[in-house]
């Protein structure tokens, strides 16, 4: 087994109260809290995704491990938000598409953009056309618009939410990034999004690409 | 051989004259009858009427060999323990619970659990009083020739369905293993009610209890620690209650040794009969390793997002495909990998349904 830093350990062993008291010592210590999260912290999340592919762990030991990452971020984006060395990557909207209830990957992936640096506005499940375009529109300059959907029937509203971002004269400013498991890459192209991700690592290496396309 | 006496082949290893399909359909033949959910059932109600109407079609018109004799879904239950479920007025989406569940936080839980210790699985709620009602009628008609399986959940998807919303509930396996236990058991009672109150109403054949978070939500050693007492629990009640088996769907890929092992222990000490797998299961490791090895009889799986996509002819392909994967193909039938997607046409579903039919007479792969 590789060997980590504490903190990486700690989010990896999804250990929430050892990352929380971890991240207070390391700020004592006058540590940048951007690099607490990128430099430590994120790479014990990736590595957890990594376990999973491999079939160690499973849903519950990457949940335990994203909660514990959510807590320290809590604390953390105050001082991001603050601090000079806040580095925001962009600005991304995202939600299970309208019909499908399922959330867990694309929440996954909201965490990670957030850890990675990203505003994420994350609209839940089922979320309706309507309700992605006014949020697009709430906001000025380039948007990322993640749409996220499990199941296959609803993959058409993918279509139907870039159709009607087209139609609204948004469609210049907003990057779609499409993902999920019934998602292919031919498909990500057949309806003119651009790109997708097959797991939530990958959806943080899509969305800095989109952010500087 | 009629419906039932294609079953009962299979369960002891003997060649039926076709192998049957198992087709799990819930929503979908709602909405290939033109129905939408809302028109059907809401909150506190359910259309028996019309749910009779459109079961009774799907199982003449597509002429499968095994049904859950009504309409259900997992969001039984769960109003009349204060929770909201979602009904959505879509084409093709299937109702299912909300974040609005019973037990929001464990502060919630000795409300619920005192109202479980009274629950009249056949009054409560009136959605599953009305599914009862179409039982009745179900059986009544086509009971004579053909099984009809009760179906509920078992242990923790049971527990996640009737209470807790589910990233929850994912994350109280962890934080709280105790009260996961204390809210799977209740859980699993409420559910070998449930799945009594179906045999009375007219289910005549073995149970059909699902672990859809199976090792794909869960590892197998969960999968023990947590589920298997459940498993056993209603295996041996409803064998007592009802002198009848049970079969097992469970999600994800058993193929790994710890998860093979969670399924030696899931027939030797909990006494499965049977097994209905998904698409992480190929069919010749199924008839290899279960049927086979085990001695258990199983579904071969073929993938529901391949039915609902078609076209027809590669569902034949796909179909004919995995018969020649299984040697002689005793004790097996054909199953969706979970339920026949509700977005199926009518058209798909019935060509996988007579593929099977047509691919799958015995004796089968003779040299
Ligand atoms: C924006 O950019 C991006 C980029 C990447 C993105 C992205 C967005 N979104 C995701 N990604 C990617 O990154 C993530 C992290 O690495 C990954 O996310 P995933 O979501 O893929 O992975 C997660 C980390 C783990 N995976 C999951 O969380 C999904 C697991 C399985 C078992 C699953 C679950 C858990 C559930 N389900 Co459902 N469920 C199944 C699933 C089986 C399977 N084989 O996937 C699937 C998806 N379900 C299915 C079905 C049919 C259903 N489910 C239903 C309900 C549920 C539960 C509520 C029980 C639960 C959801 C809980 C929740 N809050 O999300 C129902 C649908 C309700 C609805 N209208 O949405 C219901 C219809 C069942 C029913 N009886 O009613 C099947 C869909 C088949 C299909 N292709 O159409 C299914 C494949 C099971 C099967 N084998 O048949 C990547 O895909």
């Amino acid at each position: 087994m590789a060997d980590f830093p504490e903190l990486t350990q700690a989010v990896i062993n999804g250990n929430a109260k050892k990352v929380l008291e971890l991240v207070n010592i390391e700020l004592g210590k006058g540590a940048i809290p951007q690099s607490l999260l990128t430099d430590y912290m994120i790479p014990g999340m990736l590595h957890v995704g990594q376990l999973m592919q491999e079939g160690e762990y499973f849903i519950p030991e990457v949940l335990r491990s994203a909660k514990a990452m959510r807590g320290a971020l809590e604390l953390l984006e105050p001082m991001l938000a603050k601090g000079a060395d806040r580095k925001s990557e962009g600005y991304v909207v995202i939600g299970s598409v309208d019909g499908d209830i399922h959330d867990i990957g694309k929440n996954l992936v909201a965490m990670l953009l957030k850890g990675a640096g990203f505003e994420v506005n994350d609209l839940g499940v089922s979320v309706k056309t309507e309700t992605f375009l006014d949020a697009v529109k709430a906001r000025d300059g380039k948007v990322i618009l993640g749409l996220s959907a499990l199941i296959t029937p609803t993959l058409d509203e993918m279509q139907i939410v870039i159709n009607a971002l087209k139609e609204a004269g948004l469609r210049e400013r907003v990057k779609v990034m499409v993902g999920g498991a019934p998602v292919t890459r031919e498909f990500a192209e057949e309806i003119g999004s651009d790109g997708t991700a097959e797991d939530a690592a990958a959806a943080v290496t899509l969305a800095k690409q989109l952010q500087l396309s | 051989m009629n419906k039932k006496e294609r079953f009962q082949a299979v369960r002891e290893k003997r060649a039926p004259d076709f192998m049957p399909v198992w087709p799990r359909v819930q929503s979908q033949m709602l909405f290939s009858y033109g129905y939408r959910l809302p028109e059907v059932t809401g909150q506190d109600w359910y259309d028996s009427e019309k749910v009779t109407a459109a079961v009774l079609k799907s199982i003449k018109e597509i002429d499968y060999d095994m049904a859950i004799p009504s309409y259900v879904d997992y969001g039984f239950g769960v109003p009349p323990l204060g929770g909201k479920i979602w009904i959505p007025d879509k084409f093709g989406v299937a109702a299912g619970t909300s974040e609005d569940q019973p037990v929001k936080t464990k502060a919630d839980w000795p409300r619920v659990k005192k109202m479980m210790a009274t629950y009249d699985v056949k009054k409560h709620d009136p959605r599953m009083a009305g599914c009862l009602e179409v039982m009745k009628n179900i059986s009544a008609e086509v009971g004579d020739v053909m099984p009809l399986v009760p179906m509920y959940y078992v242990g923790t998807t049971a527990a996640m369905f009737l209470f807790r919303p589910n990233e929850a509930f994912l994350e109280d396996l962890f934080e709280d293993p105790e009260w996961v236990k204390d809210m799977v058991e209740v859980a699993t009672d409420w559910a070998i009610d449930w799945i009594s109150a179906q045999y009375d109403a007219g289910a005549n054949s073995i149970c059909f209890t699902a672990e859809t978070m199976g090792t794909l939500m869960m590892s197998p050693k969960m999968c023990e620690e947590f589920n298997l007492p459940c498993i056993k629990k209603l295996v041996d009640e409803v064998r007592k209650r009802h002198g009848q088996a049970t079969w097992l769907h469970i999600h994800g890929n058993m193929q790994t040794p710890k998860a093979y092992d969670y399924l030696t222990k899931l027939v030797k000490e909990a006494g499965v009969e049977g097994f209905h797998f998904d698409e992480n299961c190929p069919a010749d490791w199924i008839k290899r390793e279960v049927v086979d090895k085990l001695g258990t009889p199983a579904c071969i799986i073929t993938d529901g997002a391949a039915i609902a996509k078609g076209p027809a002819e590669k569902i034949d392909e796909a179909v004919k495909n995995d018969m020649t994967k299984i040697g002689d193909g005793l004790g097996l039938m054909m199953a969706p990998s979970c339920q026949v997607l509700p977005a199926t046409s009518n058209e798909h579903f019935k060509a996988w349904v007579d593929a099977t039919h047509k691919y799958g007479k015995y004796p089968l792969n003779q040299k």
